[in-house]
């Protein structure tokens, strides 16, 4: 007998639980034993819709698929929409819908299929690239390690601060990885390592090159982009890792990752400018390097007075200023 | 009620405590919150062994006898409910009902006289309203008045001469209502003026207790000698008197006063303004001293009224040869219990660190550079700081310098500063210093600043 196509029955992450073929129209879909596919759901009626053939009109076009639904309380969300008993709704191949918790697929013979997709070959096309960047992370920390110890404390000094990153970022991709067998079936651990690192060395290098630009050209704007920095490559990572997590639901996770970021960065500016009422913690640049790499001209201390003069109207129009509610908490006697 | 702790701790870095000597806690000695009283006294067996050959000597008893009539424990109440928000003493020194104490008994009623009224109660416990005439902030001294006919019949205590000075060791008793237990009498030396202070202050060698705050401290005769300001926690019985010149200075201006309805805050920026003029003149005039270091000169002020501690190489320096001066004006001024202002310190590190190579220097430099805070109390009190930074050139020495700056909110006109300096000349040396002075106005910041960054240049 001829198959006319394939209902599926979807798992949670998309992948296909059950399936029956189709050999005759109508087919019927319930709890009842005599649907063409049984659903074991609570939440399904016994006859609870029905896929059926509409042949076309001499000349009018395609034969076409129609869902109808039968006597049930729930429903059919399809496209976005509820259908409710006795609606009826037309259907192309590849089409899902919904019903009590049993989410449906059809696929008609003939229809065209999607190319074919290559494996996510992470640990073999990129290996090198994420043998690159754990390497590159360990150079770095091994750069931290040298700078922070005393001038015979250095290999002490590495091993600790070394097994530390190693181990938090094993801990932080097995988590997600975890996470990921949940939906996936799949840890994909290596994907959320090299994730990881590769956000980690971003924030690492850019906060550096930052603060060494800032030094050298003496804008301080630069010195201060380090927090926003830092929101930015976190939310960019979170929102690599869900990717891996549900590859299919790319935008509602860019938006999620958007919204996160925009919170972020609005949680962590207002909370400097309820501390400190400006937007930056730092009041002035920290950074210091060598004096060869300054690039910017030194003023004289006339010249440096002569600016700092305008001081002046700020702060007095700042004092004038009633105190608004939030400042009346004490300025943190921050000691770093 | 913490209005008597510490105004010497407050605003100053974390890292200064450790060095014990530098910042002892100098203690107002006013309040009704009190941590730990010490013992008493054992006063009569030290009076007796008291000069016995002055022949008009009078016993701590007599002179007590004689002048507890004239001494009251003034108290600060809240208008509302009548409950004490503070205690401190005063005395008579006039017939009509004038009384002294120290301002930073009543200040509550001088910044908020709708909410907070005064009241006296005597040693035989007569009590009444207080009207407040006339402070100076400066000197600690503030003068009250109770109703004429109310301790009219008392007499007053006279002050001492300012033309017979004291002897070092004389015998001087202090008296008060310490911690609010009653009305008792201290009995100490006299010990000259305190070392390198900017205004003279007194230095007593007797226990002066929180409650004994604008007490009188008196001679073998009964004359007033000085007023009960201030104690050091760190020290045992090392106290402070405000001089009797600066209260019959105060009754000379104050007497004929109308009684002060409104908060004082217009004033009490005048008295600070004419205090940071005198302040900032008398420093500047002095010479910096050197440092000493081979290749800069860095500014350290002269100690005439700064007192300055020094440190080196401690050994969790990492490798890091340095050196440290701190100086400091030991002039703190009380405003109100959470504001205090006055402070000058500068400070000074020098650090050598062939020893460490270039990487591992710059990383210890710098976090030194950013180890610093600025900003002191609290928003309703102060503005953030802002600041202003950039490469200076002085003398030939290339520096980052950092300025910033607070405003009083509630005392227009008066500003803190705070200048740090890190010289740029060198990657494996440094020096690094830093100004603060406190309560000035903003033509003598800049002046101040400048005094300060001209101090440093590159020796040849």
């Amino acid at each position: 007998m001829e198959k006319l196509g394939v209902l599926e029955l979807l798992d949670r992450d998309g992948s296909v639980r059950q399936y029956v073929d189709i050999q005759r129209w109508p087919l019927r879909i319930g709890r009842d034993l005599q649907s063409d596919l049984v659903l074991d759901d609570v939440h399904v009626a016994p006859e609870h819709a029905q896929i059926s053939l509409l042949r076309a009109e001499e000349g009018g076009g395609p034969d076409r698929i129609e869902l109808t639904v039968g006597q049930t309380v729930n429903g059919v969300q399809a496209q976005g929409r509820q259908l409710n008993s006795g609606d009826a709704l037309l259907l192309n191949s590849g089409d899902e819908w919904q019903l009590g918790r049993s989410r449906l697929r059809l696929r008609l013979a003939g229809a065209e299929l999607a190319p074919e997709q290559p494996l996510q070959a992470v640990a073999s096309a990129s290996g090198w690239m994420l043998t690159l960047a754990l390497l590159a992370a360990l150079l770095w920390v091994a750069g931290e390690s040298y700078v922070g110890s005393e001038p015979d404390g250095f290999w002490s000094s590495y091993v600790k601060d070394g097994f530390t990153v190693l181990v938090g970022l094993a801990v932080w991709a097995a988590l997600w990885a975890l996470v990921t067998k949940l939906f996936q079936h799949r840890l994909e651990f290596w994907r959320h390592v090299w994730l990881a690192t590769v956000a980690g060395l971003t924030v690492s290098v850019a906060s550096f090159l930052l603060a060494l630009l800032a030094y050298a050209t003496s804008i301080e704007a630069l010195g201060r982009l380090g927090g926003v920095l830092s929101s930015l490559v976190l939310s960019a990572l979170i929102y690599g890792h869900l990717l891996v997590v549900q590859p299919r639901k790319g935008k509602t996770l860019r938006w999620f990752a958007g919204g996160m970021c925009a919170l972020m960065l609005a949680s962590s500016l207002g909370l400097n400018w309820y501390r400190f009422e400006r937007l930056h913690p730092e009041l002035y640049l920290t950074y210091l390097f060598p004096p060869a790499l300054r690039v910017s001209p030194s003023a004289s201390v006339d010249q440096f007075l002569d600016d700092a003069k305008r001081l002046q109207p700020a702060l007095e129009r700042k004092a004038k200023e009633p105190v608004s509610g939030f400042s009346s908490a004490a300025v943190p006697e921050e000691e770093s | 009620m913490d209005r008597m702790h510490i105004p010497f701790a407050r605003g100053l870095k974390a890292r200064f405590v450790a060095v014990v000597p530098l910042l002892a806690a100098l203690w107002l000695v006013t309040g009704a919150a009190i941590a730990q009283p010490k013992p008493p006294l054992p006063v009569a067996a030290a009076a007796s062994a008291a000069e016995p050959a002055a022949p008009v000597s009078l016993s701590a008893q007599r002179l007590y006898e004689r002048s507890r009539a004239k001494l009251v424990q003034i108290r600060t109440l809240l208008k509302s409910q009548s409950s004490q928000a503070s205690v401190g003493s005063g005395f008579l020194v006039s017939d009509d009902g004038l009384l002294m104490t120290n301002y930073h008994v009543i200040s509550q009623v001088a910044l908020q006289p709708e909410r907070y009224r005064l009241v006296y109660t005597t040693a035989d416990g007569k009590e009444g309203a207080l009207e407040l005439l006339a402070i100076d902030v400066v000197h600690d001294l503030a003068l009250v008045r109770a109703k004429p006919t109310e301790l009219a019949t008392r007499g007053h205590l006279n002050f001492r001469p300012q033309s017979q000075p004291l002897n070092k060791g004389e015998r001087i008793y202090s008296l008060g209502n310490p911690l609010d237990v009653g009305f008792a009498l201290t009995e100490g030396n006299y010990n000259g003026l305190v070392e390198r202070s900017f205004y003279p202050s007194i230095f007593f060698g007797g226990s002066l207790n929180p409650g004994m705050s604008g007490g009188p401290t008196l001679d073998e005769e009964g004359r007033v000698m000085g007023v009960n300001v201030a104690t050091r926690r760190d020290g045992e019985q090392i106290s402070f008197l405000v001089p009797s010149m600066y209260a019959e200075a105060l009754l000379a201006r104050g007497q004929k006063a109308a009684p002060i309805k409104t908060a004082l805050y217009p004033e009490i920026t005048r008295q600070l303004l004419a205090h940071q003029q005198v302040l900032v003149d008398r420093f500047i005039a002095l010479p910096w001293r050197s440092a000493g270091h081979p290749h800069y000169q860095i500014p350290v002020p002269g100690e005439d009224f700064m007192r300055c501690w020094g440190s080196t190489s401690a050994s969790e320096t990492k490798g890091l040869d340095y050196e440290r001066s701190d100086c400091q004006l030991e002039q703190t001024l009380f405003i109100s219990g959470s504001q205090f202002t006055g402070g000058l310190t500068v400070r000074h590190e020098t650090y050598e660190g062939a020893k460490l190579g270039l990487v591992r220097f710059t990383k210890l430099f710098g976090d030194s550079f950013r180890n610093e805070r600025f900003g002191s109390g609290s928003l309703r009190d102060f503005t953030p700081p802002r600041c202003k930074e950039q490469f200076v050139t002085q003398g030939g020495l290339p520096l980052r310098v950092v300025l910033c700056m607070t405003a009083y909110r509630k005392l227009p006109g008066l500003f803190d500063l705070s200048v740090l300096v890190a010289t740029q000349d060198q990657a494996r040396a440094g020096a690094q210093g830093r100004l603060d002075a406190r309560g000035l106005s903003f033509a003598n910041a800049m002046r101040l600043s400048r005094h300060y960054l001209e101090g440093f240049a590159w020796k040849n």
